[in-house]
């Protein structure tokens, strides 16, 4: 088997001042060109796990393994704003970060890549829709030709042809470009259509993973089934 | 017997600088006691300002009713005075909204807003917030809104929501920010207390899936006005109008696993675009030459020319 583009192993991460851990003991693997879910309910650490996973929070014990550069793993946040300047244009945006990392490529061919109009380069972020805003997200990631992306709920905030949209464009990535994707979900039905594997958290602790489809017809634990149904699966 | 809420002809306005677009144009609904009726479509559809209209709640103050009624239990709405309106809301209609942080008041305890909103012969402060499924009465109501959890302040909310008694619940977007298993949970309070006390629901969400689970009745919005409504297992089954049809194929719950999400091509108008003709006929698949002249009444439930040739 192919080396995972990035590894936790027993990971142990603590919020500043908090009694109990946010992740405890957890173990992931992302490997290359795989469509990874993480789901789990509100609070379930969903969120630590990608910032821990993107080295924004350290880890309190355990490893993490990068075994790519690092900035080949890129995060994408449900806020697209999160990433984006309000006051750069859209392709002076993309322009920067190529600029900035040396590399080859353009802002147009950036922008047509994740299915946005030439003429939209000219736009701030607020000029954009919610969805063609997150698909700029992504596009500002892709500049630094990633191996893997780790999206935190990039859809959740959008009207489903939106969602869509950006949903499709995830697929043809890892189609062309063979990325890896980490998308958390609390929406089982996604899952369902896209994933390859589902890890589920529960209080900080992966209390499931395997083969998504496989999951969703026989969940083994509580918080899975819990997900499913709440999915109307 | 009258309806529990009237609404006819129906335009609401926004402003933008100098100018004036309809945010909702000419719309009629009708609800029942005791019913449960969602609005949905995507955002900006004027779904949330029919919602606010009809207490006249508007996210912008220069937002105004221009024309239409709205009758709650036989008394008219518009044109009533802010005072009198002020003493309607948290009475005879109640609110849940999207953001709970927003809707709570940040420096009183919880259950102090509840207390102030509680109506002679509501059950006390601590029944309610136990009806709604917080383990804790006693602490949540000595809490600050802050203290608690983001589903534990939902929580709180819809408590707050049902202390006044209301005729008529308006909700808008209850459970988006929530998780879908907490959201449900929430959502099942909401229809459980209504059919309870023969409460009004509105439930507005951009999600048809979920209305089609809750509600008896779907309205489906596009660029202001309603382009069909029908009772939820029908609309679920046989759409009656093509953007209805693209709203339910784009549900990721319909999409066979490897396939494409289905997205609806290109984009709604934009506030204040003038339109002619049909506004869904630049997306619309069954689009004719006609569509793009004449604007298709809402009759039989349903605003499109072609009705009868929409397919699921």
């Amino acid at each position: 088997m192919s080396l995972p583009v990035c590894e936790l192993r027993d990971a142990v991460v603590r919020h500043r001042g908090a009694a109990r851990p946010a992740l405890t003991g957890l173990s992931l693997q992302l490997f290359p060109g795989e469509f990874l879910a993480v789901a789990g309910e509100s609070g379930s650490g969903k969120s630590t796990l990608v910032r821990a996973l993107a080295r924004h929070l350290p880890l309190e014990s355990g490893t993490l393994a990068v075994n790519v550069e690092r900035h080949r793993l890129q995060l994408v946040f449900q806020d697209p704003y999160a990433s984006l300047d309000p006051r750069q244009r859209a392709g002076a945006a993309l322009e920067e970060v190529l600029h900035v990392h040396r590399r080859e490529g353009s802002a147009a061919a950036l922008l047509s890549e994740v299915g946005l109009a030439a003429a939209l380069a000219d736009r701030f972020p607020h000029e954009l829709s919610g969805g063609e805003r997150q698909r700029l997200a992504i596009a500002r990631a892709l500049a630094l030709e990633p191996a893997g992306l780790l999206l935190d709920e990039p859809v959740s905030a959008l009207d489903p042809s939106h969602r869509a949209q950006v949903l499709n464009l995830l697929v043809e990535l890892r189609a062309r470009r063979g990325l890896a994707c980490l998308l958390v979900t609390h929406d089982l039905a996604l899952v369902r259509v896209l994933a390859d594997r589902l890890a589920v958290l529960e209080e900080g602790r992966l209390v499931e993973c395997g083969p998504a489809v496989e999951l969703l017809a026989r969940p083994t634990v509580a918080a899975t089934r819990r997900l499913v149904e709440a999915a109307g699966l | 017997m009258s309806p529990l809420l009237e609404i006819r002809g129906l335009s609401v306005s926004h402003a933008r600088g100098a100018r004036r677009f309809l945010a909702v144009e000419e719309l009629d609904l009708v609800l029942a006691a005791g019913e449960v009726l969602a609005v949905v479509g995507e955002s900006g559809c004027g779904k949330s300002t029919l919602l606010a209209s009809i207490a006249r709640l508007f996210a912008d103050p220069r937002s105004r009713i221009e024309s239409g009624s709205i009758r709650l239990a036989g008394g008219e709405l518009v044109g009533l005075s802010e005072e009198r309106l002020r003493l309607l809301r948290g009475s005879a209609i109640g609110f849940v909204f999207q953001d709970a942080q927003a809707a709570l008041n940040p420096v009183l305890r919880v259950g102090a807003q509840i207390e102030e909103g509680r109506r002679s012969g509501s059950a006390s402060t601590l029944e309610l917030l136990a009806r709604v499924g917080l383990p804790e009465p006693e602490r949540v109501a000595a809490s600050f809104p802050h203290q608690l959890s983001g589903g534990m302040r939902q929580r709180a909310l819809v408590a707050l929501a049902l202390a006044g008694r209301p005729q008529l619940l308006l909700a808008d977007e209850p459970t988006s920010a929530l998780d879908p298993v907490l959201g449900r949970e929430i959502l099942d309070l909401l229809v459980g207390a209504c059919r309870r006390e023969g409460m009004g629901l509105v439930l507005v969400t951009h999600e048809i899936a979920l209305a089609l689970r809750y509600a008896q009745r779907v309205a489906v919005m596009y660029a202001g006005r309603i382009v069909e409504i029908a009772r939820a297992q029908e609309l679920g089954t046989h759409a009656r109008h093509p953007y209805t049809a693209a709203l339910l194929a784009s549900d990721p719950a319909r999409t066979p696993r490897g396939q494409r999400f289905r997205a609806i091509p290109g984009a709604a108008p934009a506030a204040g675009e003038p339109v002619t003709g049909c506004a869904f006929a630049p997306r619309c698949t069954l689009v004719r030459e006609h569509c793009r002249h004449a604007r298709p009444p809402l009759a039989g439930g349903s605003a499109c020319f072609f009705s009868e040739e929409v397919r699921p």
